[in-house]
């Protein structure tokens, strides 16, 4: 019998070498957005550059790649498996590539995303850390696993002996592609840095013996008879949920309240309320129910406001006249007892103990994140409070006249308020005095969405000047710290 | 109508927020420096509209101009934007400015800047009680391209006193507290002019993609004809 099957040979091997050398080209193409326009970040262009680098050093070692091929024809096909390897990476960072070039100046908060990275780098261990944005589809904000591209990229320098390592301290976090010019809604990414903390500082390793033992003690006495692999589900729930709740309390600590009514916004959590209701609200059917990666909603608000109230900043919120804190009064009514974790994977009693376990944990996230807050000096990393306490009121009076809020008048001299400050108080004006913006020009009508809207965007634009300001203000010459906030006399007077 | 002296302005600057005669100009960065015995220096701020070709032969000055006139760029500070000879594009100021009821402003092109022949505003009457930065119509004139750089000092912001100007609501609510640069906001040219008695000839497709039957300002169903909106009381375009 004969066969049409053409022999492995030096030929195959160039001509595979040059359809993965024409693939990773055409990504490389894609990586050069550091033209004058449109404008990157800086850890943007940082992430291009890596690709780009990358690439240069695959298509050099694809260049030589039929040249150094084995003698022995026998051993081609193992040879080969190195361009399925080189493939198998390439495609992992194809998927990022698009992203992260629609998420250009004009189509990120960039403002935003720059403080918040500011005031992450004053935890310690993550001062230097930057983060690329990406553009997702998904209305949901995520960060992109840096241990996945680690994992990906240190395949490709198993092969390739001069491959750069993945950038140090570089994060990539996703936001959806329709919250490119809000404001409020990206606080969200607070909790997204959380989760590039959690994963570079190893916390889940330092949780696993603590969830061992709380996993032990919930199973207590059936232990025995419980399968190794139900156990390691177990852990896996307990793990996934740590994380999320750590990232909860982690967005917290960075920037506030203004992190959890964010939150309540983006997942409409409103609905919960329900004055007919003798408790004033009425849980919907997914705001008390565990998820497989998620604690359920109320749960994660309840655990906002132990820590709000831990941080002093509770009074703060709790004097915002909106339906909003309402949602977090009812959270903090919610007791374990009420919440739920159902899955096909398990049945009904297993899943409640292993949900009973992780409510025994969740004290101990707490705690975690008490210690990583922790500034350079290695003192708890100052939450804001006091300076949101000075400038809220300043910063809602200049609001209130559409105004940006980046220099204060006080006394005989100019004070810019912090990002947290503004952060905070922009959302507090946003909850509770939009109208009172727009009672001030005329024929603007509080009743209708779109009016409201529209001033909304207007006071997160802003904010977002304000935050701008605040970097150009507190960096000139004969700006004075005082505390934490930064003031200038005022020009009169000098 | 006086022009406000160093020291006015300063004492206007020194009045808090709440004094509707205050004044707030922010960030005001080298402030020792960028006052005038008359005047404050102010700086490109880093945004930009760059205008489009249009896709007609001509700039169509209608309600859909503002969504089809222009393309965004950012120059981040350090940066600096490449302006053709004889091209324009839109700009702002780097500083938010917010006037008092009962001064108005004019903004001026630097003279050093003036001496390139760019031409930084041509639009320059500054009402009482805006707030926003101040929109630049940038031209340069000149026979080569021309480089700016945000953060660069390039207007001049001249005050004057009105004796009787009083605090009011603020009118114009498309143009209240912008920080980007806006394209121009127009009704169809057959509104404004059906205002006096006059039918216009020319009409886009835009024209007809605006009235398809809803409110552009609250999306409420319109009966063809009608000048106003029973919802938001909004002028709305003709049909």
């Amino acid at each position: 019998m004969t066969s049409n099957r053409t022999q492995l040979g030096i030929e195959t091997l160039q001509r595979d070498a040059a359809a993965l050398f024409s693939f990773v080209d055409s990504i490389g193409l894609h990586c050069y957005q550091d033209s004058e326009s449109p404008t990157y970040l800086a850890p943007s262009v940082d992430f291009f550059k890596y690709v780009r680098e990358l690439g240069e050093a695959t298509k050099a070692y694809l260049n030589v790649f039929p040249s150094q091929a084995p003698g022995d024809r026998r051993l081609y096909q193992d040879y080969r498996q190195k361009l399925e390897t080189i493939r198998s990476s390439w495609f992992e960072l194809h998927q990022l590539i698009k992203p992260a070039a629609d998420a250009d100046t004009l189509n990120i908060p960039y403002t935003l995303v720059e403080a918040l990275t500011r005031r992450l780098n004053w935890v310690q261990r993550f001062e230097t850390t930057k983060f690329a944005i990406l553009h997702f589809d998904e209305l949901n904000y995520f960060e992109v696993p840096v241990s996945d591209i680690r994992e990906a990229t240190n395949r490709l320098r198993s092969i390739i002996p001069d491959a750069p390592a993945f950038r140090e301290n570089l994060g990539l976090i996703g936001i959806p592609y329709s919250q490119s010019s809000s404001l409020h809604l990206n606080y969200l990414i607070c909790h997204e840095m959380g989760h590039f903390v959690f994963q570079e500082s190893k916390l889940k390793d330092k949780l696993l013996p603590h969830i061992e033992t709380s996993i032990v003690q919930a199973l207590y006495p059936q232990l025995e008879q419980t399968s190794s692999d139900d156990l390691d589900w177990s852990k896996d729930r307990l793990a996934s949920w740590s994380e999320e709740l750590f990232c909860d309390l982690f967005a917290v600590w960075l920037i506030g309240p203004c992190y959890t009514l964010a939150y309540v916004e983006l997942f409409g959590l409103t609905t919960v309320l329900d004055p007919a209701s003798t408790r004033g609200f009425s849980p919907t059917a997914g705001s008390l129910e565990f998820g497989r990666i998620h604690p359920a909603d109320l749960f994660r608000l309840k655990q906002q406001v132990i820590l709000l109230r831990r941080l002093n900043w509770w009074g703060e919120v709790d004097a915002i006249r909106s339906h909003y804190v309402d949602v977090l009064r009812c959270a903090v009514e919610i007791d374990d007892s009420e919440l739920e974790f159902r899955t096909h994977e398990q049945p009904p009693d297993y899943s409640r103990k292993t949900l009973k376990a992780f409510l025994a944990l969740a004290p101990r996230i707490m705690e975690l994140v008490i210690d990583v807050m922790r500034d350079s000096k290695g003192d708890a990393l100052e939450p804001g409070v006091s300076n949101y306490q000075r400038f809220v009121g300043p910063i809602g009076e200049y609001l209130r006249r559409a105004v940006v809020p980046s220099t204060i008048l006080e006394g005989d001299d100019h004070w810019y308020p912090d990002p947290v400050a503004l952060l905070n108080a922009s959302m507090k004006f946003y909850l509770e005095s939009i109208e009172g913006l727009m009672n001030t020009i005329e024929a603007q009508k509080t009743s209708l969405a779109g009016h409201r809207s529209r001033w909304i965007q207007r006071v997160e634009s802003l904010t977002a000047k304000a935050i701008e300001d605040y970097q150009l203000l507190v960096a000139e010459k004969g700006a004075l710290q005082v505390g934490s906030s930064f003031k200038r006399p005022n020009p009169k007077s000098s | 109508m006086a022009v406000l002296s160093k020291d006015q302005i300063l004492n206007r600057l020194s009045l808090p927020i709440t004094d509707s005669r205050s004044l707030a100009i922010t960030p005001l960065l080298q402030a020792k420096s960028v006052f005038d015995a008359e005047s404050v220096d102010l700086r490109l701020g880093t945004h930009f509209l760059l205008p489009r070709v249009p896709p007609q032969a001509f700039f169509y000055p209608g309600a859909e101009s503002s969504k089809l006139g222009h393309q965004r760029a950012h120059i981040p500070l350090g940066g600096y934007l490449v302006v053709p000879a004889h091209q324009t594009v839109l700009g702002m100021t780097l500083e938010f400015i917010k006037l008092p009821h009962d001064v108005s402003g004019q903004i001026l092109t630097k003279s050093s800047v003036a001496r390139t022949f760019v031409v930084i505003e041509t639009a320059p009457w500054i009402h009482p009680e805006y707030r926003g930065c101040l929109t630049l119509e940038i031209a340069n004139v000149s026979n080569t391209a021309l480089l700016l750089y945000p953060g660069r000092l390039v207007a001049q912001l001249i005050l004057f006193d009105v004796p009787d100007g009083k605090p009011a609501s603020l009118q114009g609510a498309t143009y209240v507290g912008p920080v980007y640069p806006e394209a121009p906001k127009f009704l169809d040219p057959a509104h404004d002019l059906k205002t006096i008695g006059v039918d216009v000839k020319l009409r886009t497709p835009e024209v007809n993609r605006q009235t398809l039957g809803r409110c552009p300002e609250c999306l409420n169903k319109v009966r063809p004809g009608t000048l106003s909106c029973t919802v938001c009381g909004c002028e709305l375009p003709a049909s």
